[in-house]
């Protein structure tokens, strides 16, 4: 078994080490997506159309949004990690940091889909939301095709954010992580879709990143997109993602250089 | 004369809690950004609802930020006062917990109160300010039972925070244990009546936040009977003591594992 399959395994189980802890992370899951749920209903109850947005296709927005923020976003240690002085414990073995930190990513990221799943079933039991499923097969492969995107531009964001922690070892690099999190709350359009923002501020939401880790994916899902729309959406990702891609690299070979491993 | 002492404990760990603040200026104006910029992008999203519905279940857009100003106020409250929750967990894992229970002080104070979070005042200046700007047109009687809510749903802030200590004695989960409250709370952030029915109830009886957040700005609007302030206050005072037995309970199964 290969090391980073090792890695996978190992990632997966960590996460039942402490179940009750899990459990409790899964609630908070849950109940962060139906609050956003249970507000969009309120709304519907007296409007049949808020912006172009249908009850069926804004709830079926707000299921698919955290579907992708599902398998987009993930929370790795870095940050503490490099803070700590426990960065050394990687430093000093034959495996990429980068590497390894992605493969506990997809464990994390399989184990979260498969509660998400379960999660959906139940919400379809028990609320029966409108949802609907992309009537061809193209918007089903673009949007996956711009969910895998968007893991990696937020892989390499979340490496980038961190990385500041080799020059301000403050918290474990959780101020602007804080800041960041607190950012993409509302900017990558989980909680909304961000088309119902005016259009001034929505024209300025296709050059920024944000909308490319939730909104334009589901966007394929509804079939929001098409023609030339999808090509530039697919070409600022690939901008956004060689960015981060770049930044982080070069954050991480000056970073390592000034790495003075405090606290151990 | 033990109020005093009390008060001089706290005054002590606040003058620290500034103090660590002020050592790492750059992490303050970091959070400090992060919080305006999480309270400014939901008036946003609300300012960019408004464009295309009048009212949202009955409320208007400016009751709806009437709402938002006080789900902040009190929410900020709790975390200005009670953020040494978020660190209760290391001591009780570490512990460290022990040293809380040598000495003359209520053990829960001192968790409760181990740490003021002085990056929330700026926001809570600017909730004030706006709140005061917002206010509606009520009358005398209106303000003093405002008043008189306003205290209950401290005392109900209380009780939460109470609770998520005994359950971080009692299992060691803090952390998610107080987020959750906190990923409850936002529901409130808009008035807990604009859900359906078994929501609106679980959120108003069971995890009181309707009652906290939502309930004092209805009395400002002259829409809670006097009936259900009256429940309310049952509620609250009856929450309280069972937070309280909790804890004692917690603190009896206190088994001092790690130290």
């Amino acid at each position: 078994m290969s090391k980073y399959s090792q890695v996978f395994k190992l990632s997966w189980d960590s996460n039942f080490v402490y179940r009750f802890n899990f459990v409790l992370l899964r609630v908070r899951t849950l109940i962060s997506f139906l609050a956003i749920y249970f507000f969009w209903v309120a709304v519907f109850r007296h409007n049949n159309q808020v912006f172009d947005y249908s009850r069926a296709s804004l709830l079926t927005y707000v299921v698919v949004a955290r579907f992708v923020d599902t398998l987009v976003f993930n929370n790795n240690m870095t940050g503490e990690e490099i803070a700590s002085g426990n960065l050394n414990n990687y430093l000093i073995k034959p495996v990429s940091y980068l590497k390894y930190w992605f493969t506990r990513d997809l464990g994390d990221k399989l184990l979260s889909l498969i509660f998400f799943f379960i999660e959906l079933a139940l919400i379809m039991l028990i609320l029966r939301p409108p949802l609907f499923f992309p009537a061809f097969l193209s918007d089903w492969l673009l949007f996956l095709a711009s969910i895998v995107l968007a893991a990696f531009m937020y892989f390499y964001l979340n490496f980038l954010v961190n990385a500041f922690t080799f020059w301000y070892p403050e918290r474990g690099g959780w101020p602007l992580r804080f800041l960041v999190t607190m950012l993409l709350e509302f900017l990558t359009g989980g909680a909304f879709p961000l088309d119902i923002l005016p259009a001034q501020i929505y024209a300025w939401f296709k050059w920024l990143p944000f909308g490319y880790l939730t909104y334009f994916p589901a966007g394929f899902y509804l079939h929001k997109f098409a023609g030339f729309e999808v090509v530039r959406i697919f070409l600022t990702m690939f901008v956004w993602l060689a960015i981060f891609y770049f930044f982080t690299k070069l954050a991480w070979k000056k970073g390592l250089k000034v790495y003075g491993a405090y606290g151990r | 004369m033990r109020f005093k002492l009390y008060l001089i404990y706290w005054w002590k760990n606040s003058a620290l809690s500034l103090q660590a603040l002020l050592a790492s200026r750059l992490s303050s104006i970091l959070f400090l950004v992060g919080k305006f910029a999480r309270f400014g992008l939901f008036i946003g999203f609300l300012l960019a609802l408004k464009r295309s519905i009048t009212d949202l279940a009955g409320y208007s857009f400016d009751q709806l930020v009437v709402f938002f100003l006080i789900y902040n106020l009190f929410d900020l409250i709790g975390q200005i006062f009670y953020r040494g929750i978020y660190w209760f967990r290391y001591e009780i894992i570490s512990g460290d917990f022990d040293f809380r229970l040598t000495k003359p002080i209520n053990p829960l104070f001192q968790i409760l109160t181990s740490y003021t979070d002085f990056l929330d005042i700026p926001l809570l200046v600017l909730v004030v300010t706006m709140l005061v700007i917002n206010w509606p047109h009520v009358t005398l009687m209106q303000n003093l039972v405002f008043i008189a809510v306003s205290l209950l749903s401290v005392l109900i802030l209380t009780a939460i925070h109470i609770l998520v200590a005994a359950i971080g004695v009692l299992t060691t989960a803090v952390e998610h244990t107080i987020w959750m409250f906190r990923d409850l709370a936002t529901m409130a952030r808009v008035p807990v009546d604009i859900y359906v029915a078994p929501i609106r109830i679980f959120l108003t009886y069971f995890i009181p936040i309707g009652l906290i957040f939502t309930v004092p700005a209805k009395v400002l609007f002259n829409q809670a009977a006097s009936a259900f302030l009256l429940v309310a206050f049952l509620l609250s005072i009856g929450f309280y003591l069972f937070a309280l037995r909790v804890w004692r309970y917690a603190l009896r199964s206190y088994a001092s594992a790690s130290s």
